[in-house]
Protein backbone atom coordinates (compact mmCIF):
# COMPACT_ATOMS: atom_id res chain seq x y z
CA UNK A 1 0.00 0.00 0.00
CA UNK A 2 1.01 3.36 -0.64
CA UNK A 3 2.36 5.38 2.18
CA UNK A 4 -0.35 8.91 2.75
CA UNK A 5 0.91 12.28 1.26
CA UNK A 6 3.46 13.89 3.15
CA UNK A 7 2.88 17.67 3.46
CA UNK A 8 5.00 19.83 1.59
CA UNK A 9 8.43 21.04 3.28
CA UNK A 10 10.25 23.89 2.44
CA UNK A 11 14.16 24.33 3.24
CA UNK A 12 15.87 27.53 3.14
CA UNK A 13 19.58 28.58 4.51
CA UNK A 14 21.97 31.05 4.30
CA UNK A 15 24.92 29.40 6.06
CA UNK A 16 29.07 29.51 6.85
CA UNK A 17 29.07 25.95 6.36
CA UNK A 18 30.40 23.95 3.10
CA UNK A 19 27.69 22.75 1.18
CA UNK A 20 27.17 19.35 -0.16
CA UNK A 21 24.95 18.57 -2.49
CA UNK A 22 23.70 15.38 -1.33
CA UNK A 23 22.98 16.84 2.23
CA UNK A 24 20.67 19.13 0.22
CA UNK A 25 19.19 16.31 -1.85
CA UNK A 26 18.63 14.35 0.74
CA UNK A 27 16.33 17.14 2.49
CA UNK A 28 14.10 16.65 -0.37
CA UNK A 29 13.73 13.02 -0.42
CA UNK A 30 9.83 11.41 -0.61
CA UNK A 31 8.20 8.43 -1.34
CA UNK A 32 5.87 10.50 -3.98
CA UNK A 33 8.87 11.86 -5.45
CA UNK A 34 10.20 10.13 -8.69
CA UNK A 35 12.79 12.83 -9.18
CA UNK A 36 14.75 15.26 -7.26
CA UNK A 37 16.42 17.78 -9.22
CA UNK A 38 19.05 19.81 -8.45
CA UNK A 39 21.27 22.79 -9.53
CA UNK A 40 25.17 22.99 -7.99
CA UNK A 41 26.29 26.73 -8.21
CA UNK A 42 30.45 26.56 -8.03
CA UNK A 43 33.14 29.33 -7.90
CA UNK A 44 34.59 30.96 -10.98
CA UNK A 45 38.19 30.92 -11.27
CA UNK A 46 38.38 34.14 -13.80
CA UNK A 47 36.72 36.98 -14.81
CA UNK A 48 37.71 38.56 -18.56
CA UNK A 49 41.44 38.39 -18.29
CA UNK A 50 41.68 38.42 -14.47
CA UNK A 51 42.46 35.45 -12.38
CA UNK A 52 40.31 34.87 -9.85
CA UNK A 53 42.68 34.65 -5.93
CA UNK A 54 39.30 33.94 -4.08
CA UNK A 55 35.48 34.97 -3.75
CA UNK A 56 33.52 36.24 -0.17
CA UNK A 57 30.20 36.38 -0.05
CA UNK A 58 28.13 38.66 2.00
CA UNK A 59 24.36 38.54 2.74
CA UNK A 60 21.37 40.17 4.34
CA UNK A 61 20.53 36.73 5.98
CA UNK A 62 16.86 37.40 7.46
CA UNK A 63 15.96 39.10 4.29
CA UNK A 64 17.68 36.68 2.22
CA UNK A 65 16.23 33.52 3.47
CA UNK A 66 12.75 35.22 3.57
CA UNK A 67 12.73 35.97 -0.21
CA UNK A 68 13.84 32.63 -0.81
CA UNK A 69 10.52 31.61 0.87
CA UNK A 70 8.19 33.75 -1.30
CA UNK A 71 10.14 32.80 -3.97
CA UNK A 72 9.59 28.70 -3.54
CA UNK A 73 6.27 30.04 -2.72
CA UNK A 74 5.93 31.50 -6.32
CA UNK A 75 7.60 27.87 -7.89
CA UNK A 76 4.97 26.39 -5.76
CA UNK A 77 1.87 28.54 -7.73
CA UNK A 78 3.53 27.81 -11.31
CA UNK A 79 4.13 23.99 -10.94
CA UNK A 80 1.74 21.99 -8.85
CA UNK A 81 3.89 18.53 -8.98
CA UNK A 82 6.75 20.33 -6.78
CA UNK A 83 6.85 18.13 -3.25
CA UNK A 84 9.97 19.49 -1.41
CA UNK A 85 11.76 22.14 -2.32
CA UNK A 86 15.44 23.35 -0.75
CA UNK A 87 18.02 26.32 -1.22
CA UNK A 88 21.00 26.91 0.11
CA UNK A 89 24.12 29.81 -0.03
CA UNK A 90 26.95 29.78 1.48
CA UNK A 91 28.70 33.09 2.79
CA UNK A 92 31.97 34.00 3.83
CA UNK A 93 34.90 33.00 1.95
CA UNK A 94 34.46 30.50 -0.68
CA UNK A 95 37.69 29.25 -2.39
CA UNK A 96 37.91 28.39 -6.36
CA UNK A 97 36.01 25.70 -7.35
CA UNK A 98 33.70 25.53 -3.93
CA UNK A 99 29.88 24.78 -3.88
CA UNK A 100 28.18 28.51 -3.35
CA UNK A 101 24.61 27.59 -3.77
CA UNK A 102 22.29 24.42 -4.19
CA UNK A 103 18.61 24.06 -4.85
CA UNK A 104 17.08 20.41 -4.74
CA UNK A 105 13.51 20.08 -5.76
CA UNK A 106 11.47 17.00 -5.77
CA UNK A 107 8.81 16.12 -7.29
CA UNK A 108 6.24 13.64 -8.55
CA UNK A 109 7.83 12.90 -11.92
CA UNK A 110 10.97 15.30 -13.53
CA UNK A 111 9.39 18.07 -16.45
CA UNK A 112 8.06 19.80 -13.42
CA UNK A 113 11.20 19.71 -11.31
CA UNK A 114 13.54 20.43 -13.96
CA UNK A 115 11.59 23.52 -15.00
CA UNK A 116 10.97 24.63 -11.65
CA UNK A 117 14.99 24.23 -10.28
CA UNK A 118 16.29 26.47 -13.44
CA UNK A 119 13.21 29.09 -12.65
CA UNK A 120 14.84 28.89 -8.80
CA UNK A 121 18.46 29.81 -9.74
CA UNK A 122 17.50 32.42 -12.29
CA UNK A 123 15.05 34.40 -9.68
CA UNK A 124 17.29 33.55 -6.74
CA UNK A 125 20.25 35.51 -8.63
CA UNK A 126 18.01 38.14 -9.44
CA UNK A 127 16.06 38.89 -6.26
CA UNK A 128 17.66 37.34 -3.57
CA UNK A 129 20.31 40.29 -1.33
CA UNK A 130 23.33 38.51 -1.44
CA UNK A 131 26.69 39.78 -2.98
CA UNK A 132 29.61 38.08 -4.14
CA UNK A 133 33.29 39.67 -4.25
CA UNK A 134 35.92 38.88 -6.16
CA UNK A 135 39.18 39.02 -4.85
CA UNK A 136 42.04 38.91 -8.00
CA UNK A 137 45.50 37.86 -8.08
CA UNK A 138 46.14 40.15 -10.75
CA UNK A 139 45.25 42.80 -13.12
CA UNK A 140 45.86 45.76 -11.11
CA UNK A 141 48.45 48.66 -11.18
CA UNK A 142 51.99 47.18 -12.18
CA UNK A 143 53.56 45.18 -9.45
CA UNK A 144 50.67 45.08 -7.57
CA UNK A 145 47.50 42.81 -6.40
CA UNK A 146 44.38 43.14 -8.43
CA UNK A 147 42.40 44.59 -5.66
CA UNK A 148 38.55 43.48 -5.51
CA UNK A 149 35.21 44.39 -7.25
CA UNK A 150 32.03 43.79 -5.83
CA UNK A 151 29.77 42.05 -8.69
CA UNK A 152 26.50 42.56 -10.09
CA UNK A 153 24.24 39.97 -11.60
CA UNK A 154 22.10 40.79 -15.01
CA UNK A 155 18.78 42.44 -13.66
CA UNK A 156 17.26 40.19 -16.38
CA UNK A 157 17.75 35.83 -15.83
CA UNK B 1 7.12 63.28 17.73
CA UNK B 2 10.15 61.49 15.95
CA UNK B 3 10.88 58.27 15.08
CA UNK B 4 14.00 56.42 14.92
CA UNK B 5 14.98 53.94 12.59
CA UNK B 6 17.68 51.39 11.28
CA UNK B 7 20.01 51.45 8.12
CA UNK B 8 21.68 48.74 7.27
CA UNK B 9 24.65 49.02 4.40
CA UNK B 10 25.80 45.91 2.97
CA UNK B 11 28.23 44.91 0.17
CA UNK B 12 29.38 48.19 -1.64
CA UNK B 13 27.11 50.75 0.27
CA UNK B 14 28.98 49.42 3.44
CA UNK B 15 32.50 50.19 2.17
CA UNK B 16 31.20 53.89 0.65
CA UNK B 17 29.82 54.16 4.43
CA UNK B 18 32.46 52.38 6.31
CA UNK B 19 29.75 51.15 8.89
CA UNK B 20 27.44 48.76 8.18
CA UNK B 21 24.40 50.34 10.69
CA UNK B 22 22.95 53.87 11.20
CA UNK B 23 20.44 55.21 13.10
CA UNK B 24 18.45 58.00 11.89
CA UNK B 25 15.56 60.21 13.05
CA UNK B 26 11.88 60.95 11.64
CA UNK B 27 9.18 62.42 12.19
CA UNK B 28 6.69 61.72 9.19
CA UNK B 29 6.18 59.59 6.61
CA UNK B 30 9.49 59.39 4.43
CA UNK B 31 9.80 59.28 0.84
CA UNK B 32 12.75 57.34 -0.68
CA UNK B 33 13.57 60.55 -2.58
CA UNK B 34 13.84 62.49 0.94
CA UNK B 35 15.96 58.84 2.61
CA UNK B 36 18.37 59.42 -0.17
CA UNK B 37 19.12 63.13 1.02
CA UNK B 38 19.32 62.13 4.34
CA UNK B 39 21.67 59.35 3.31
CA UNK B 40 24.02 61.79 1.18
CA UNK B 41 24.20 64.77 4.10
CA UNK B 42 26.05 61.85 6.60
CA UNK B 43 27.68 59.99 3.67
CA UNK B 44 28.49 61.65 0.86
CA UNK B 45 30.26 58.33 -0.25
CA UNK B 46 27.64 56.93 -1.36
CA UNK B 47 26.64 59.15 -4.28
CA UNK B 48 27.08 56.69 -6.91
CA UNK B 49 26.17 53.24 -5.12
CA UNK B 50 22.90 54.95 -3.98
CA UNK B 51 22.21 55.67 -7.97
CA UNK B 52 22.61 51.77 -8.96
CA UNK B 53 20.91 50.43 -5.37
CA UNK B 54 17.19 49.84 -4.24
CA UNK B 55 15.89 50.48 -0.79
CA UNK B 56 14.10 47.61 1.45
CA UNK B 57 11.86 48.32 4.16
CA UNK B 58 11.58 45.55 7.12
CA UNK B 59 12.72 43.10 4.37
CA UNK B 60 10.19 44.08 1.70
CA UNK B 61 11.65 46.10 -1.50
CA UNK B 62 10.01 49.06 -2.20
CA UNK B 63 8.85 50.56 -4.97
CA UNK B 64 10.50 53.77 -6.63
CA UNK B 65 9.33 56.78 -5.18
CA UNK B 66 7.29 55.15 -2.40
CA UNK B 67 6.32 57.00 1.10
CA UNK B 68 5.74 55.11 4.47
CA UNK B 69 5.25 55.91 7.96
CA UNK B 70 8.27 55.65 10.04
CA UNK B 71 7.75 53.01 12.70
CA UNK B 72 10.08 52.63 15.92
CA UNK B 73 12.26 50.30 15.00
CA UNK B 74 12.03 49.69 11.30
CA UNK B 75 14.76 48.44 9.67
CA UNK B 76 15.70 50.28 5.86
CA UNK B 77 18.44 48.46 3.91
CA UNK B 78 20.73 49.45 0.96
CA UNK B 79 20.59 47.06 -1.39
CA UNK B 80 23.30 47.25 -4.01
CA UNK B 81 22.67 45.43 -7.14
CA UNK B 82 22.73 41.50 -5.97
CA UNK B 83 25.37 38.93 -7.52
CA UNK B 84 24.05 35.28 -5.49
CA UNK B 85 24.43 32.24 -7.37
Amino acid sequence: MASPATAHKDFVKITDDVISLDEVAKLVRDPKAGAISTFSGTTRDNFEDKEVKTLAYEAYAPMAEQTMKQLINNARAKWNDLIHVAIYHKIGDCPVGETSVVIAVSSGHRRQGLEATAWLIDELKVQIPIWKKEIYTNGGPEGTDGGEVWKANNTLP
Amino acid sequence: MTQKFTVLYFASAKDAAKTDSDTFEWSVGITSAALTRQLLARHPALDHVLKTSMFAVNMEYMDQDQSWTVQPGDEIAIIPPVSGG
